[in-house]
C-alpha cells in the first residue's frame, strides 16, 4: 500500500486543532500565567534586581518561562489527548485507519511541537509588551526550541499512552516537570543560590534546556550549549525509539 | 473469494482463553449473522479482525489482506460500527466525519461531500453542525454507521447495531442494511436480537465460550434444528396408542405435546391424526408450534 500521507495529515491537523477548541483550558491559563510572572517576578521584584549577568532581570526571566511554556504545551497536547481519547474509546477511529505506526508516531508529535511552538511564541509576544529583545543566535534558539519540545512531545505520549487515571495524568507535570523547572534556573543564575541548590541544578536536565535557551535569545549562559544540545538529541532520539515501540506494540490501545 | 477468512484464532488474555480456535469464512456480499451470549468471543473476534486486540495464533485474512503482514491494506476494506458508541465531543459531526475519511486517505473535499451525502441518507444533515452530545441515542446509533462507511469499506461489521434502538428505528435500520448489502458491501451482525439476525442474515455462526459451536445458512440450521411443536387437544383422557409413545411427547391434561423437526413434522402430523382416527379417539383441535432461531441459539449454548 501507498503510503498514506493525507491521513498523516489529517491526524496532525486533527491533534493540533484540537487544543483550540478548548482555549480557556489550554490557552488562556497557560499565557495569563505567564502574563503575571512578568507583572509580579519582573516588575514587582524585579524592579529591586538591577541586572542578572549583564541583563535586565525582567529579561533574564524571560527564557526560563518561555521553556516552561514550551514544555507544557508540548506534554500537554498527546498527554491529554492520547489520555482521553483512550477514555472515551475515540482513539479506536484512528486505530481503525491505515496510518502507519511511524505515521501515527510522528502526527502525535508535530502537533504536539507545533502546539508548544505556538504557545511558546504567544508567551514571548505578551513579553513584548514590557520588554524589548535581540535575539544572540537564532540558530542555536531554534535548535533548542525543537529538541525540546520534541523531547516533551515524547514525554506526552508515553505519560498520555501509561495513564488510566487523571492523577496518574498530572503526576508527572505537577510533581516532576513544574518542580524541576522552577529549579532549572527560570529565576536565578548559580552564583545567586546556596552551594546546594546549585549542585541540585547542574543535574537537573531543564536547567540544560534554558541555559540553551537563555543562550540563543540573550548570549549568556550558565553551562555548556552545545553539551545541552547533544543530551537532547541523544534523549530524544533513545526516547523516539521508545515511543515507536510502544505505538508498535499497541501499548494500552490494543488489547 | 471470501471477504474474510479465519483460520484457527486463538486470543488469550492472560490465562483467559477468550477465543479459542475458531475458524469460519464469510462470503463476498452477504450478511454473515455472528451470535453468541455475553462474553462468548464475538466482539474480541471481531476487535481482531479490525486489529484492535492482537492475535494469540492463527490468521485473519481480510479481503485477501493478512491483518498481521499486510496490516494497513487489511484495515482499508473495513468499517466498524462498535457496540459501545466511541466519540470525540469537542469537534462537530461533519468534522469528525471529514476526519475519519481522512485518516484513510480521502481529500477534504471528497470527504466532505461524501460525508454531506450519508448525513443526508440517514437523516441527519440537518445535525452536521452539533457535537455528538447533542444527538440522541439513535442518532449516536446511525452516526456510527455514517462513520463506518465514510471511506466505502468493503466490509461493513455491526456489532449490535440496533441496541437501544427503538421499534421504529429498528425496523429503519434494518431497510439500511439490506439496501448496503445491495451494494455489494459483505455485512457482518453481531446481534443479541436473534429475530434480527433470521431476519437479515444469509448465513449465522454461532460461538459460545470462544467456540464455534454453529455456522450454515440461516434456513438450514432452521430446517435441522428446529423442533417444532405439534399440540393435540382431546374431549377426555385418552389412552395413548403405543405407536405414539414412539415419539418425543408430553401429554398432560388432555393435551398431547408431540416435538418433531421440521421437515418430519407434515408427515408425523398426517400419521398421528390417522392413528387416532383408526384408534377412534376423537380429536378436539390441533395446532404447530413453529421453532424459530432464537430456540434453537438457546438450545445450542445451553447445550454446549
Amino acid at each position: 500500500m501507498k503510503s498514506n500521507l493525507v491521513g498523516f495529515y489529517t491526524l496532525f491537523k486533527r491533534e493540533f486543532l484540537r487544543f483550540f477548541k478548548v482555549p480557556n483550558n489550554t490557552i488562556f491559563p497557560q499565557l495569563i500565567t505567564v502574563l503575571f510572572y512578568f507583572l509580579i517576578f519582573g516588575i514587582a521584584i524585579g524592579s529591586r534586581i538591577k541586572e542578572v549577568s549583564g541583563v535586565p532581570y525582567l529579561l533574564f526571566i524571560l527564557p526560563g518561562l518561555f521553556v516552561q511554556v514550551l514544555i507544557n504545551g508540548s506534554y500537554s497536547n498527546p498527554s491529554g489527548s492520547l489520555f482521553m481519547s483512550r477514555m472515551w474509546g475515540s482513539i479506536n477511529d484512528v486505530l481503525l485507519a491505515p496510518i502507519s505506526h511511524a505515521q501515527l508516531t510522528l502526527a502525535f508529535i508535530f502537533a504536539a511541537m507545533l502546539r508548544g511552538i505556538f504557545l511558546g511564541i504567544g508567551a514571548f509576544l505578551i513579553a513584548m509588551i514590557f520588554m524589548s529583545v535581540n535575539i544572540f543566535n537564532f540558530w542555536i534558539l531554534l535548535a533548542y526550541v525543537l529538541l525540546i519540545s520534541f523531547v516533551f512531545a515524547l514525554v506526552g505520549i508515553i505519560v498520555g499512552l501509561w495513564s488510566k487515571t487523571w492523577e496518574q495524568l498530572n503526576i508527572f507535570i505537577n510533581f516532576i516537570v513544574t518542580p524541576l523547572t522552577f529549579l532549572g534556573g527560570v529565576f536565578y543564575t548559580l552564583d545567586m543560590v546556596p552551594g546546594l541548590i546549585a549542585k541540585i541544578t547542574v543535574w537537573n536536565p531543564i536547567f540544560y534546556m534554558i541555559n540553551g535557551v537563555r543562550y540563543g535569545m540573550l548570549g549568556i549562559k550558565d553551562g555548556s550549549v552545545y553539551l545541552g544540545l547533544l543530551f537532547l538529541v541523544i534523549i530524544g532520539l533513545g526516547m523516539f525509539g521508545f515511543v515507536f515501540y510502544l505505538i508498535k506494540k499497541g501499548y494500552n490501545l490494543r488489547t | 473469494m471470501d471477504s474474510v477468512v479465519i483460520k484457527n484464532l486463538k486470543k488469550n488474555y492472560g490465562k483467559i482463553l477468550a477465543v479459542n480456535d475458531v475458524s469460519f469464512s464469510v462470503k463476498k456480499g452477504e450478511i454473515f449473522g455472528f451470535l453468541g451470549p455475553n462474553g462468548a468471543g464475538k466482539t474480541t473476534t471481531i476487535n481482531c479482525m479490525c486489529q484492535l486486540s492482537s492475535i494469540s495464533s492463527g490468521t485473519i485474512k481480510i479481503e485477501g489482506f493478512d491483518v498481521k503482514k499486510d496490516y494497513l491494506d487489511a484495515k482499508k476494506q473495513i468499517g466498524l460500527s462498535p457496540q459501545d458508541i466511541q466519540f470525540d465531543p469537542l469537534f462537530k459531526i461533519i468534522d469528525v466525519l471529514t476526519y475519519q475519511a481522512g485518516y484513510f486517505g480521502m481529500p477534504v473535499k471528497k470527504a466532505t461531500l461524501r460525508a454531506e451525502k450519508l448525513l443526508k441518507d440517514f437523516g441527519l444533515f440537518e445535525k452536521r453542525n452539533q457535537t455528538m452530545r447533542e444527538l440522541s441515542g439513535g442518532m449516536k446509533r446511525k452516526f456510527s454507521i455514517i462513520k463506518a462507511l465514510i471511506h466505502n469499506p468493503k466490509i461493513l461489521i455491526l456489532d449490535e447495531p440496533t441496541a437501544a434502538l427503538d421499534v421504529d428505528s429498528r425496523y429503519e435500520m434494518w431497510a439500511f442494511i439490506k439496501k448496503v448489502k445491495k451494494q455489494g458491501i459483505t455485512i457482518i451482525l453481531t446481534t443479541h436480537y436473534i429475530e434480527e439476525a433470521e431476519k437479515l442474515s444469509d448465513r449465522v455462526a454461532i460461538i459460545n465460550k470462544g467456540k464455534l459451536i454453529k455456522l450454515d445458512r440461516t434456513s438450514k440450521i432452521i430446517d435441522d434444528l428446529s423442533q417444532n411443536v405439534i399440540t393435540i387437544y382431546f374431549d377426555e383422557h385418552i389412552k395413548m396408542p403405543f405407536a405414539i409413545k414412539k415419539l418425543k411427547h408430553k401429554y398432560v391434561d388432555k393435551k398431547l405435546e408431540i416435538t418433531v423437526s421440521k421437515k418430519d413434522q407434515s408427515k408425523v402430523l398426517r400419521e398421528t391424526l390417522k392413528i387416532f382416527e383408526e384408534s377412534n379417539i376423537s380429536v378436539q383441535d390441533f395446532n404447530v408450534h413453529q421453532d424459530n432461531l432464537e430456540n434453537i441459539f438457546r438450545r445450542l449454548v445451553n447445550e454446549k
